[in-house]
């Protein structure tokens, strides 16, 4: 990790120049960019009102009027999905800022300073750690209530080691770099250091890794709603959806079910093939 | 030897001081919590109907709920340290009887699908290795797909192909008897099991291709070895050594994600409890499942510590250090 993040990040390059190139990463931002534009245009896209619920429609197949077909309650699963991509988007996306912002500030803070701080850190952290995120969760649930922002609120916590370990060791190994040392000399205070020079030079790393992180937290933001604590009925979420969509993928209508646990995989593996790309492209620019 | 064996004992000695303290820290984070929550357990032990003030003073006494704060969490600490979880709110039956009854189909569940995520995850590992080419490729697909699968997408998907079309599977349940309850539980395994296995595979494909690449198999093959000796007695036993860190990790993540695979297929286990007793706001069989989950958690780790010199016969001199 520490000879990983030498070299490579004292050039800085335009994010344009480290996107290009790779077939499976131009693919995965391609379909992402898609998804975040449904969510953002949902109302001008949904052929139908995602709530309107129309029990004399129930579990319809696929037709001109659904292309999807309807759920349980009638409603229009297409614009269901439409719709569920706000939340499905939104809640990793306050996951992975809120962990960042978190994460990069401890970890910042402790290559920094060093000594005490340090250890007091790096132990809280290893504390947060003993805890796996859908339980972290779930523990904040039981005690507020279940919605997305508890569930997105716990998860930022669950995930903040993740991303201030990585900082720490990156931010450790700059720190000893003679520029670093050069501008303290110089008597540049140390804040304006820390952003004006060593947090543009981590940003790559940062970058995969919350790349990394917005996959995950999908998976288990999808899996808390699930369970019926994160978004709540009758919004529209793919998590959710599955768990409504179940009782009628048992009397063999699977494709109120089916059809947000694909859209759920394809961000995933979208977020996570970005994510690897960054950190390849940081390692081989490391050679 | 004895030397390493007291490193060894001392290791343990601190691995487990460090354990206690950290499920320690972890009881008080549990209880202060449920401490703080909003909504009082005997409003929910009345169960929405009105009650005497009489009625609800013999709850709140029976339940100790206006002992203060530090007497009530050192009273429930010294009831778990003696094996006593408390009464659960909810089925009105102390909290170990519940978890037990709960037990087996969990613990079923965990081992069957561990056993499914070494065995498919190292062969497809090592095949992948060592054919490389189109069969590489495909493992690296298959992989990625699968590693972003949750565990409750492939268990609706499971359901409707082998439950529902084929019928080859039962939809719910976790059966009675050995044979029948692992034809039930084959489903949940699997969707338990999947994303954690390509994991698997993906270290195992990575660390074998280190090795392979390594002069001591180039020295084997010169000498005229089996090529499968190759792989799986020399190449394969160095190789193993992240692959045994992978999979104590792996252990411990599929503990939480039970209670996603459980609620899914309706089984019966120590996750659906959880679920439920969150649902219905029974905290002490919240906080003793959060707490086990917890204790499971750094257990594992520690075993992972303590095989490595098994794996690996290079650390045992060093593992005091």
């Amino acid at each position: 990790m520490a000879v990983m993040t030498e070299s490579a990040l004292v050039r800085r390059r335009g994010l344009g120049r480290r996107f290009g190139g790779n077939k499976a990463m131009t693919l995965s931002i391609g379909v992402l960019t898609l998804f975040v534009l449904v969510a953002l245009f949902a109302p001008w896209l949904a052929p139908h009102d995602p709530n309107a619920v129309s029990l004399a429609n129930s579990l319809q197949g696929t037709s001109a009027d659904h292309l999807l077909g309807t759920d349980q309650s009638g409603r229009d699963v297409l614009s269901r999905l439409i719709y569920g991509a706000r939340s499905s988007l939104l809640g990793p996306l306050g996951v992975v800022v809120g962990a960042t912002l978190l994460g990069v500030t401890i970890g910042v803070v402790a290559a920094w300073r060093g000594g005490w701080v340090d250890t007091a850190l790096s132990r809280a952290i290893e504390l947060i750690f003993a805890f796996p995120g859908v339980l972290l969760a779930i523990l904040l649930v039981s005690v507020l209530s279940a919605g997305l922002k508890a569930t997105v609120l716990a998860l930022a916590i669950a995930y903040t080691p993740y991303m201030a370990r990585m900082t720490r060791s990156a931010a450790l190994s700059e720190r000893h770099r003679p520029y670093i040392r050069a501008l303290e000399i110089q008597g540049f205070p140390a804040v304006s250091i820390i952003v004006r020079h060593l947090l543009p030079n981590i940003a790559p790393l940062v970058l995969a890794q919350a790349s990394l992180c917005f996959g995950y937290a999908m998976i288990d933001l999808a899996g808390l709603s699930f369970l019926g604590f994160g978004v709540q009925p009758p919004q529209a979420d793919w998590g959710a959806m599955i768990s409504e969509g179940q009782v009628a993928l048992l009397q063999g209508a699977p494709l109120s079910a089916l059809a947000p646990g694909v859209l759920i995989v394809c961000a995933v593996v979208g977020f996570s093939l970005i994510g690897e790309g960054v950190a390849d492209r940081i390692r081989r620019a490391d050679r | 030897m004895s030397d390493a064996l007291s490193g060894a004992l001392r290791m343990i000695a601190k691995r487990l001081s460090a354990l206690a303290l950290l499920m320690l820290a972890t009881s008080f984070i549990v209880f202060s919590a449920m401490y703080l929550a909003p909504g009082s357990p005997e409003s929910f032990l009345a169960r929405g109907n009105s009650v005497t003030a009489d009625t609800l003073q013999a709850i709140r006494d029976q339940y100790r709920l206006d002992d203060p704060f530090f007497e009530r969490y050192l009273s429930w600490l010294g009831g778990i340290v003696t094996g006593d979880f408390g009464q659960s709110l909810q089925f009105r039956q102390p909290v170990d009887d519940l978890i037990a009854s709960r037990l087996t189909t969990t613990a079923t569940l965990v081992v069957y699908a561990f056993a499914l995520i070494l065995v498919s995850g190292i062969v497809i590992g090592v095949v992948a290795a060592v054919k490389r080419g189109k069969v590489d490729s495909a493992a690296i697909i298959g992989t990625t797909v699968a590693m972003g699968t949750p565990s409750f997408v492939v268990a609706i998907g499971l359901t409707s192909l082998f439950a529902v079309t084929l019928g080859w599977f039962p939809a719910f349940g976790a059966g009675e008897g050995f044979l029948n309850r692992i034809w039930h539980l084959t489903l949940p395994a699997v969707a338990l099991a999947l994303s954690s296995a390509a994991l698997v595979a993906r270290a195992t494909r990575s660390s074998m291709l280190a090795e392979m690449g390594k002069e001591y198999v180039e020295t084997a093959r010169v000498r005229g070895l089996p090529e499968s000796r190759i792989i799986w007695r020399h190449a394969f036993r160095n190789a193993l050594v992240p692959v045994v860190t992978l999979a104590g990790l792996v252990v411990s993540g599929l503990l939480v994600t039970t209670t996603l695979v459980e609620t899914a297929f309706g089984l019966n286990g120590m996750g659906s409890l959880l679920v439920q007793s969150v649902n219905a706001k029974d905290f002490p069989v919240t906080q003793a499942i959060v707490l086990i989950i917890v204790g499971v958690f750094a257990l594992a780790n520690l075993l992972v510590d303590l095989v490595y010199p098994l794996v690996d016969p290079r650390v045992r001199g060093k593992v005091g250090a």
